[in-house]
């Protein structure tokens, strides 16, 4: 038995792998050429460097017992390392070597197994109920659909060149557990009543890095649409997606640029176009009656040694091939037995090492790989989870009055541990104090995922990871003391309100100085500094992202106070060194891009003057940050001249965190004026929106591809100008900061 | 034609647009647009025309401004009571905009004047703002006949209806073969209008003109705009070209101008 079926030419496609990975290690393609082949394939490169990661496929978290023993052989050839099984209801093999992947590949496939988009802007594994087939308070089984889509979408070659990934989910009820309204695109099962069999559909959610809850589409479709719906999301994606920028990607972001009511519309002339060519059916295989019978393992941190992944599967083999379904919190189920046979099935796992008893609340908690593994990861996650889980332990906590919350942590904003969706929910960020990075966490609650009342977790505030632990230990005791008994956890929050937890969150939101607790500086159970420098190596992070923002958004508040200084009837003398702060913030900005972590400020603005300015901002600035090293007065003007400067520079900042270079002329300053072949329009003075107009009307008298070069104010018109032309089709080719204004070279587009 | 900076700075909100830009004011500024009845729909359509920088708006109507008139002829203000209604408008229209120029026409239309005034300034786009049958059918047939775009509008107490003929397509007369018999017209006691209702079919009719001339986005052609503001529900209907239609089907009967009789109720007082 099989849960997808795996298209023929997926041979060629594991040798053309296959040569990439020889061509790079011969060294005739760079390593970002085969990354770009190598993720989609579900393979990633681990925190260390030249260990990988594959990622296999599982629909609905379905896999056989001798899949399982399968894929437990596999990872004790090639790896000792533990099994991971995922949020994705996907399994993880840990610790791979670059050259056995493909041979990895073509081994899964012999059991009808593939990694094949496991990553990248592919369709990723499809989520369903874990419980469907089982649920007696569900509405039909989903599975069948579950299966039959994989089938079809990993034939279909554009499943691999979308402009970003799109992520699938079925439910058989309205508990949504196959989180169909925090998806991409969503089907919950529903029947008519008649007794017609249908879904509602449900788009444009999704986790990542901005999180949001998909709007219903249909009320109700037939079975039969399922593949049509999602043929003309694939079309309308790959028409409309915006590949450029990675971080405005997913489906959302369409519906976001177009407004709910266009985007509906133009879906609905893809489904249009989509009726007409008549796709054939999917091939759907009903569902067989199933026991009822089910036994959770847990799996703390979703970890599984192979050998006894092995045993497990040789265990289940006995009782049938559809007993195993991997859960989104991380947990294997087993399903489809009969209820007198788990006592000794019980017993047996035991035995194995297979089945612990473990609290529920630590059971179900969930954390992603997190920093120990993933590339983009800020903080130890699933150390967080452990020292949570030890704290807990220590000091006897009394399970029995939250066993039904959920805690879930992510290592950075990217959700893979689902936060924001639980009770409880931690993701990591970085943090300055003292001059020093340390790891923090944002805290959320209240998540809930219910068709018709998903609702994502509200964010709390930030807290050290250093005392989360504790901070949890006495916040889980107040709710297991004033929640009633059976109490809903929302009806719960909406009872108390925030305020007593936010009274014990303030208590923990404290970080001592580094000299007098280093220990905050230290991430859970790590003997290193805290630090982000190593994990730059030309992958861009959530993390990443909202560490320099957070550097801009310091220089800019300062930059906010700074201008009031110079104001007499604001006057506060310590404001006088926010002009100092702006130039330190934002020459500390982007100095993570390249792997540099200063120890202190001096060491910040030193940095950034050897590796930006000359290279990427042009020779001038050098005299701010020249003032600043020696302790000389900057003027406002300057702080503000560079901080826009850094600001523009990281809006153009590539997905490999490079920055576009000065030309020669540039690197040498403010040179003779060069011969120019084009107009040049002066518009300074001109206020916003008629230096727009007027630059538009010149463009019109142009010839597309023609140049032209406008002179613009600085703040407002340098902030609109140039990306109302970008609307409109045309260029920027440069934007060049001069005294008080801007020139921008533009390139007239098509008409 | 190079805009002055005065136009580029009037201006500026129509160049902004992607779809109108400089080019397009240029197309607006050498229009001509002719606004028949300066009444609850010729008065907001003249307004926007103009602000909009119509080069030549021609204003044709025969009345005088009466009280009654100002609870929706917004062009016209209390101290215009007594005068012309062509005049009351060209006042407004070149303060509101002195690039237009507002050729008045100070008559009422009929069979044997229609065609001279359209003619006069070859105009490109008619405004049909009248509010009685006759003049309606007039203006239709004549711009069939001379093969001129025009928009047709009428309201009635909460409810309108505008269709756009583009020479070729759909007439008003494939929808209304003839003029209603007399009964069938509403009787003065029922033909109230909430002004506001007036100002929004006008505007609609000046969007419609708007477009034609810079040749954006899809007029009402072959299609029946329909709304109830009571409801407050817009939909259109679609209406091809009838081949039986009287003016400009295969074997068209009316072949020069005619006027009607006008029924019992004269309803120009809300038009
Ligand atoms: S949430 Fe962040 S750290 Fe965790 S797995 Fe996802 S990307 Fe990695
Ligand atoms: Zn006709």
């Amino acid at each position: 038995m099989k849960f997808y079926e795996i298209p023929e030419n997926f041979d060629a496609e594991i040798e053309n792998y296959e040569k990439a990975v020889k061509e790079f290690t011969e060294g005739s393609i760079p390593k970002a050429k085969l990354q770009s082949i190598r993720v989609p394939f579900g393979i990633y490169e681990q925190r260390q460097n030249d260990k990988y990661m594959m990622r296999i496929r599982l629909p609905g978290g379905a896999v056989t017992p001798d899949q399982l023993v399968h894929i437990s052989n596999i990872a004790l050839k090639h790896t000792k390392s533990p099994l991971h099984f995922t949020t994705r209801q996907d399994v993880q093999l840990h610790d791979l070597l670059l050259h056995e992947t493909a041979e990895i590949m073509k081994e899964l496939k012999e059991s009808g197994l593939s990694s094949r988009g496991g990553g990248g802007n592919t369709v990723r594994n499809i989520l369903g109920s874990y419980d469907t087939g089982i649920d007696s308070g569900e509405v039909f089984d989903i599975s069948p659909y579950v299966q039959a889509l994989t089938t079809r979408l990993i034939a279909e070659s554009d499943s691999w060149t979308l402009p970003r990934k799109l992520k699938i989910g079925f439910s058989g009820s309205p508990e949504d557990k196959g989180l169909a309204t925090v998806n991409d695109l969503g089907f919950i099962a529903r029947k008519k009543d008649d007794g017609k069999e249908g879904f509602s559909v449900y788009i444009g959610g999704g986790m990542g890095r901005k999180p949001k809850v998909g709007f219903q589409l249909y009320g109700f479709i037939d079975t039969d649409r399922v593949y049509g719906i999602t043929r003309a999301v694939k079309n309308l994606f790959d028409k409309y997606g915006n590949r450029k920028n990675k971080y405005n990607a997913r489906l959302r972001f369409l519906v976001e640029k177009f407004g709910r009511e266009k985007f509906v519309k133009l879906f609905e002339n893809e489904y249009k176009k989509v009726k007409e060519i008549q796709y054939p059916p999917l091939k759907i295989i009903p569902a067989l009656k199933s026991d009822t019978g089910f036994i959770e393992i847990p799996l703390f941190l979703g970890i599984l040694e192979p050998g006894k992944a092995g045993i497990l599967g040789k265990i289940m083999k006995r009782f049938g091939e559809d007993t195993l379904r991997v859960m989104t919190n991380q947990n294997i189920l087993i399903r489809n037995i009969k209820e007198k046979d788990i006592p000794d099935l019980v017993s047996e796992l035991k035995k194995g090492g297979i089945f612990y008893e473990l609290p529920h609340f630590i059971a179900r908690s969930v954390a992603c790989a997190g920093a120990e593994t993933c590339r983009l990861g800020i903080c130890l996650s699933r150390n967080l989870l452990k020292a949570i889980k030890d704290k807990l332990d220590k000091n006897n906590f009394d399970y029995s009055r939250v066993s039904d919350l959920s805690l879930k942590v992510s290592g950075c904003s990217n959700t893979c541990g689902h936060h924001i969706l639980a009770d409880i929910g931690f993701y990591g960020i970085a943090k300055r104090s003292s001059g020093r990075l340390l790891p923090f966490y944002q805290f959320v609650m209240g998540g809930i995922v219910h068709e018709g009342i998903t609702r994502l977790a509200e964010t709390i505030g930030s807290i050290p990871a250093k005392n989360i632990p504790s901070f949890l230990h006495e916040l889980l005791r107040f709710i297991s003391g004033s929640r009633m008994e059976g109490e809903d956890f929302k009806d719960y929050l909406e009872r108390t309100g925030k305020e007593k937890i936010l009274e014990i969150f303030n208590k923990y939101s404290y970080v001592p100085p580094f000299d007098e607790n280093s220990g905050f500086y230290y991430d859970w159970y790590d003997d290193k500094l805290f630090s982000l420098a190593e994990r730059s190596s030309g992958e861009c992070s959530a993390g990443l992202f909202d560490l320099i923002e957070l550097d801009l958004k310091t220089a800019e508040q300062n930059l906010g106070l700074a201008e009031k200084a110079y104001d007499p009837s604001y006057h506060r003398p310590e404001d006088e060194n926010m002009v100092k702060n702006t130039v330190l913030s934002t020459c500390r900005a982007l100095l993570i891009t390249k792997g540099f972590e200063p120890k202190d400020d001096h060491e910040a603005v030193f940095l950034f003057k050897e590796h930006f300015i000359g290279k990427h901002l042009k020779e001038e600035w050098r005299t701010v940050t020249d003032k600043y090293l020696k302790n000389e007065e900057i003027s406002e003007d300057e702080a503000k001249g560079l901080f826009n400067e850094v600001k523009e520079l990281y809006n153009s900042m590539d997905d490999s965190l490079r920055f576009p270079e000065l030309d020669e002329t540039e690197k040498k300053g403010t040179g003779g004026e060069e011969e120019k072949d084009y107009k040049v329009c002066d518009f300074r003075g001109i206020g916003c929106p008629l230096n727009f107009v007027k630059t538009k009307l010149v463009l019109e008298t142009l010839n597309s591809g023609d140049k032209l070069e406008i002179l613009i104010d600085d703040g407002e018109p340098i902030d609109n100008v140039p990306s109302s032309l970008k609307e409109e089709g045309h260029k920027i080719i440069k934007r060049q900061k001069e005294d008080g204004y801007w020139r921008v070279l533009i390139i007239k587009g098509e008409d | 034609m190079n805009l002055t900076e005065e136009q580029i700075d009037r201006y500026s909100r129509h160049i902004i647009l992607k779809d109108v830009g400089g080019k397009g004011q240029e197309k607006l500024l050498n229009a001509k647009i002719l606004i028949v009845g300066a009444g609850g729909l010729g008065a907001p359509a003249a307004l926007y025309l103009a602000a909009a920088g119509i080069g030549t708006l021609g204003i044709a109507d025969g009345d005088k401004v009466e009280l009654s008139n100002l609870q929706r002829q917004i062009i016209h203000f209390t101290p215009d009571v007594g005068i012309s209604k062509t005049i009351s408008s060209k006042n407004k229209l070149e303060k509101l905009n002195p690039d237009v120029n507002v050729i008045l026409y100070d008559e009422r239309v009929y069979a044997d004047n229609i065609i001279d005034i359209i003619n006069d300034r070859d105009y490109d786009f008619i405004i049909d703002g009248t509010d009685n049958f006759p003049a309606k059918f007039l203006i239709n047939d004549a711009s069939v006949l001379l093969k001129k775009p025009f928009s047709h509008g009428g309201v009635l107490r909460f409810e309108g209806q505008t269709i756009t003929y583009i020479p070729g397509n759909t007439c008003y007369r494939c929808i209304f073969p003839e003029l209603p018999p007399k009964g069938a017209v509403p009787s003065c006691s029922e033909a109230g209008i909430l002004g506001a209702i007036a100002g929004i079919l006008g505007t609609i009719q000046a969007t419609e003109a708007l477009k034609y001339i810079l040749g954006i986005g899809d007029t009402l052609k072959n299609r029946m705009l329909i709304f109830d503001a009571l409801e407050m529900n817009f939909r259109t209907v679609d209406i091809g070209k009838s081949p039986d239609c009287p003016v400009c089907g295969n074997n068209p009967t009316i072949t020069e101008l005619k006027d009607y009789e006008q029924p019992v109720c004269d309803l120009k007082k809300q038009g």
